[in-house]
């Protein structure tokens, strides 16, 4: 089943190279989604249907703790899976966040992690669904 | 000056540029750019310690990072916006990444957005406030100077 992501990057440039790092894992990926902040991202959720969120922690107008901080809170979007890509990996929040499941990845990162956590992500999520 | 934080920020720099833009880079005991000479950006954190990462870099230089973290031939005209979405970015994983090294790792540090810099701007930091510590990445193309500033004794 093709997976479609939203990436949530205040920078065009690093959501370029996530989205190329995504087109070239061999995995199954639908659409892929952009947005700029987390305000911009929870309104792409609210009109798509998005498997997987990866999202930085560091932007203006909506930071990415606060977008998932709104995603727990909606029981439409509680159980997307998420991808935390930030430089912010000692933050505590981030550290409850990953208890919960959550995945990080720290920057800068090599495309053989995103691919390696983007296939561990989907494999947990297709062996839930089966 | 703090020679200790000179190479802290030269190590942490060369392997975020190796990692983010597959780029090596040499120290340089020559000049520093001047405040004219190509593009700057500012990132500011808070907590302890507070301060702020000037990066000041050769427009040539800032072309084959953008290049090569957009995956792109360096021919191929990249939009200035972009080419400072690339820089920015760059500064922003840097400090993310410097910050563990000089402070305590159970230490909680804010990091601001980052945000280029007029060459008024850059000319009074360099100035007036008094820099922590400084260092230059010698690349092919160019360079990139980076200064640390630390607010009180750290």
């Amino acid at each position: 089943m093709a997976f479609n992501v939203l990436v949530v990057d205040d920078s065009s440039v690093m959501r370029a190279m996530i989205i190329k790092t995504l087109r070239m894992c061999e995995v199954d990926i639908g659409e892929i989604h952009q947005a700029g902040n987390g305000k911009e991202g929870l309104g792409t959720l609210q009109e798509n249907w998005i498997d997987l969120v990866i999202v930085d922690i560091n932007m203006p107008i909506m930071s990415g703790l606060e977008m998932i901080g709104q995603m727990e809170a909606d029981p439409l979007t509680e159980k997307i899976k998420i991808i935390i890509i930030s430089t912010e990996g000692n933050n505590p929040r981030v550290e409850g966040l990953k208890e919960k499941g959550v995945r990080f990845i720290h920057k800068p990162f090599t495309p053989e992690t995103i691919r390696d956590v983007i296939f561990d992500v989907m494999e947990t999520s297709n062996e839930q669904q089966t | 000056m703090s020679n200790k934080h000179s190479e802290i920020l030269f190590r942490v720099a060369s392997e975020t540029l190796e990692t983010l833009a597959f780029l090596f880079s040499m120290p340089s005991d020559g000049e520093m750019l001047s405040a004219d000479s190509g593009p700057a950006a500012s990132i500011s954190f808070s907590g302890s310690p507070t301060g702020r990462i000037i990066l000041l870099i050769s427009e040539n230089t800032l072309v084959q990072i953008a290049a090569n973290m957009l995956g792109v031939d360096e021919d191929e005209e990249i939009a200035v916006v972009k080419q400072h979405d690339a820089l920015k970015e760059f500064l922003n994983v840097l400090c993310g990444n410097l910050l563990p090294e000089l402070a305590d790792e159970k230490e909680t540090i804010s990091i601001g957005i980052p945000e280029m810099l007029s060459n008024d701007e850059l000319d009074r930091w360099l100035k007036e406030k008094s820099v922590d510590s400084k260092t230059t990445l010698c690349l092919d193309e160019g360079q990139a100077d980076l200064y640390l500033f630390i607010e009180g004794n750290y």
